[in-house]
């Protein structure tokens, strides 16, 4: 116990410094033994010298906490590397313009990078979600790279189509090893496996020209749906219910 | 050594058992996994169906507007006489969370709005290593929405504020403490328990216990005849308005933690004092805590209001045994520099007591109150969706801190079954705050007054204290290291400084 002679404040554990006005702290048994010393003789002095921390209570009532600080390494180390290549690209198509596109394609890469590591770190507690966010990324950047490559219709001819194959597989294996409940992956599934049916589009509107990838995808996919709806219909009338209530 | 002998033979029989598993181990090993993949696909356990309840009207709130700083939790502290045995915390808390189906709950996104789901999770004790009040709620996480810490001769319940309030947890550490005072000290047994009125049995029934009170009462379309025209006009004191709402700001804390200043006092003396001054100790100590703050005040010249913000337990004017959330708060407050006044401490006290009579009036409470939850019924701001309603809120929860300068929170007298009381000693409560605030409580005849505050300066809780000190009430403070010394070489190097500032002081002198 600890005494502040400006506050009048008795102070609990032993800081030095009173906690109100960062003065020094006294000792509170130096500061009470000479009263209490006249009141009840020494005996008593010398008690609450010995058992100090037992007899009133006063340790220090917090435990000494470390400062946290924020780890930003991960952050740190991929920036500095995506500004590092970005900027050495630069210099290499400034010295040689011939390169064409590369910055181009190497501010795409990182881009890339970037997006798919956040939904990676950001989405890492629920497997589907994180597949489901990394199939839309893909998705638009694959678009994108096509266009910047002078549309060719590579995109929504074989890798889109496929994409959606990879993630229902991927969620299905994945989930089943997991073993968490069906419900936080449900919806999640179904969603992908309607990104699935998106393929059918391509096909009506004649916008591909090889049509079995997108014929694996819808197959894929309706399969997937019908299944969800015969076995798990109650399941996802529960999470849908509970998710959209207003 | 006949024990011994079979158990060597035991351990043979292990590791013939193991030979031979290994020997196909690779077949078996997929043979299993693959029957544990497919188990998850017919098994029943993994399609529960979860219950889920929305959150009340106060609730809503608090997910979306909690940050690093202030997460919106609270924490209860209880000391008894001894340290802390876990097991036995552990074991009473096991026993106590069976009672109590609103603490199972986890906080879940919806796209319009969080909801609580039920879960199985089961808490467990834990040494208090970190600091008070870390956040309970991770957006992607089911974690429960609290949580039990020990420390030497202290138990701590930290609660998320979106579960529960003051008064519902204060439910729970009376079960807890209860609990765990019966097991580590078998003669408190010895008598039979009398419950305190309190303790009401349907305090622990789970359709009173997640009732949400709110729409229960303040529900319009549900209690139309109850209302009339003339409530629903603001009353005169509503639209007190205030000068310059002044603003503390401060230095925050290197990590973003709460500086915690807990203090104690008999309760009595303060008592005899507000008696004194024939006013309640509520209006008292927000007399304090204003001056207080007014005499941190830089420029004192201008017109500037100290207003505080009060939170109104409902649960006394509306039958409720919810242990979610049922309050409502209210701004008491004084303006500074007013003309044909002076400010004294008495004029002070006259103004708040006359704001609190006014603002516990039933009729204030519920026109504010109706008003809210309709809001919060409005179909536009419904269909709003979730990150976008999240922003909103935010905003208007800024916008409304604009008219509020600090906040307390009186929790009133807490009390344990008679022969659980001799081994109970203070109780302390404060809750996280993005500006200087504190909760007080009165358990045995102790009072606490625990200021929470993000910032590192202590001038306000000094000036309280010191108030109170010169009124010559005995008062005992306990605080947290906001600025630990982070390696040895500091500490020592700290040390060195101190002492040389000692000197100095000495030689001054
Ligand atoms: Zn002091």
């Amino acid at each position: 116990m600890k005494y502040c002679n400006s506050c009048k404040i008795k102070i609990k554990g032993s800081p030095r410094v009173c906690p109100l006005c960062k003065e020094p702290a006294v000792d509170a048994i130096t500061k009470f033994s000479k009263e209490e010393s006249t009141k009840a003789g020494t005996k008593n002095a010398e008690l609450s010298e010995v058992n100090s921390i037992e007899a009133d209570g006063s340790f220090d009532p917090f435990p000494i906490v470390p400062l946290h600080y924020k780890q930003y390494t991960l952050l740190t180390v991929l920036s500095a590397i995506s500004i590092f290549v970005y900027v050495i690209m630069w210099l290499i198509y400034l010295k040689f313009p011939e390169s064409g596109l590369l910055p181009r394609y190497i501010f795409f890469a990182l881009v890339s990078l970037w997006l798919l590591v956040s939904a990676i770190v950001r989405k890492r507690r629920n497997v589907a979600k994180s597949i489901l966010y990394q199939f839309n990324i893909l998705s638009v950047l694959l678009l994108l790279l096509d266009k910047l490559s002078d549309w060719s219709g590579w995109s929504i001819t074989y890798a889109i189509p496929l994409l959606v194959c990879v993630a229902l597989f991927a969620i299905i294996i994945a989930i089943g090893f997991i073993q968490k409940e069906f419900g936080d992956y449900v919806l999640y599934l179904g969603a992908v496996a309607i990104a699935g049916l998106i393929p059918l589009l391509f096909i009506i509107f004649g916008w591909v020209d090889v049509l079995w990838p997108s014929i694996l995808s819808i197959a894929l996919s309706s399969i997937m749906l019908i299944l969800l709806i015969i076995f798990r219909y109650r399941l996802i009338v529960h999470e849908l219910k509970k998710r959209l209530h207003l | 050594m006949k024990s011994k002998k079979t158990k060597y033979s035991k351990s043979k029989y292990k590791l013939k058992k193991y030979r031979h598993r290994k020997k196909k181990s690779v077949f078996a090993r997929a043979k299993r996994r693959f029957s544990e993949y497919f188990s998850y696909w017919t098994k029943q356990g993994y399609r529960k169906q979860r219950n889920w309840i929305d959150l009340d009207n106060a609730s809503k709130l608090f997910p979306s507007v909690m940050n690093a700083t202030d997460t919106k939790v609270f924490r209860f502290t209880a000391t008894v006489k001894d340290d802390i045995d876990p097991k036995l915390l552990q074991m009473a808390l096991d026993q106590s969370y069976k009672h109590f189906p609103l603490y199972r709950g986890v906080l879940r996104r919806g796209i319009f709005w969080y909801y609580y789901e039920e879960s199985d999770l089961h808490p467990v004790v834990e040494k208090e290593t970190d600091y008070p009040c870390r956040s309970l709620f991770h957006y992607d996480e089911k974690q429960l929405l609290f949580r039990v810490l020990y420390y030497r001769n202290r138990i701590h319940l930290e609660v998320f504020h979106a579960l529960s309030d003051g008064t519902g947890a204060s439910w729970f550490l009376q079960l807890l403490i209860t609990n765990y005072v019966l097991l580590r000290y078998p003669e408190s047994r010895s008598e039979r328990i009398e419950l305190p009125e309190e303790f009401q049995y349907t305090r622990y029934e789970s359709g009173s216990q997640l009732d949400d009170s709110f729409t229960r009462y303040f529900n319009k379309k549900k209690n139309e005849k109850s209302i009339n025209v003339k409530e629903m006009n603001p009353d005169e004191s509503e639209k007190r308005k205030w000068k310059r709402v002044y603003q503390i700001y401060g230095r925050k804390t290197q990590d973003n933690r709460m500086q915690i200043i807990e203090s104690e006092m008999p309760a009595k003396d303060l008592l005899k004092i507000s008696k004194d001054r024939n006013i309640t100790l509520s209006v008292l100590l927000t007399a304090i805590f204003i001056e207080s703050i007014h005499k941190t005040i830089k420029r004192k010249n201008k017109e500037r209001s100290v207003t505080i913000s009060v939170p109104i337990n409902l649960r006394q004017f509306y039958q409720s045994h919810s242990a979610r959330n049922f309050f409502a708060t209210t701004l008491i407050g004084y303006t500074f520099g007013q003309e044909g006044k002076t400010d004294t401490f008495d004029e002070i006290c006259e103004c708040v007591a006359e704001q609190y009579s006014t603002a516990t009036k039933v009729e204030n409470i519920e026109h504010k109150l109706f008003s809210l939850v309709k809001l919060e019924k409005n179909l536009a701001l419904r269909i709003i969706i979730r990150p976008l309603k999240n922003l909103i809120l935010r905003l208007a929860n800024k916008i409304n801190n604009l008219s509020i300068t600090a906040a307390l929170s009186n929790m009133g007298k807490i009390s344990f079954p008679k022969n659980i009381e001799e081994y109970v000693d203070q109780i302390y409560v404060y809750i996280t705050a993005s500006r200087p605030q504190f909760a007080c409580i009165t358990h045995k005849g102790i009072l606490t007054i625990n200021f929470s505050s993000p910032y590192q300066d202590t001038e306000i809780q000094m000036n309280f204290l010191r108030r109170l000190t010169e009124m010559g009430i005995p008062v005992t403070i306990g605080a947290n290291d906001v600025n630990p010394p982070n390696t040895k070489q500091d500490a020592d190097h700290s040390d060195y400084l101190f002492e040389q500032q000692l000197v100095q002081r000495e030689n001054q002198a």
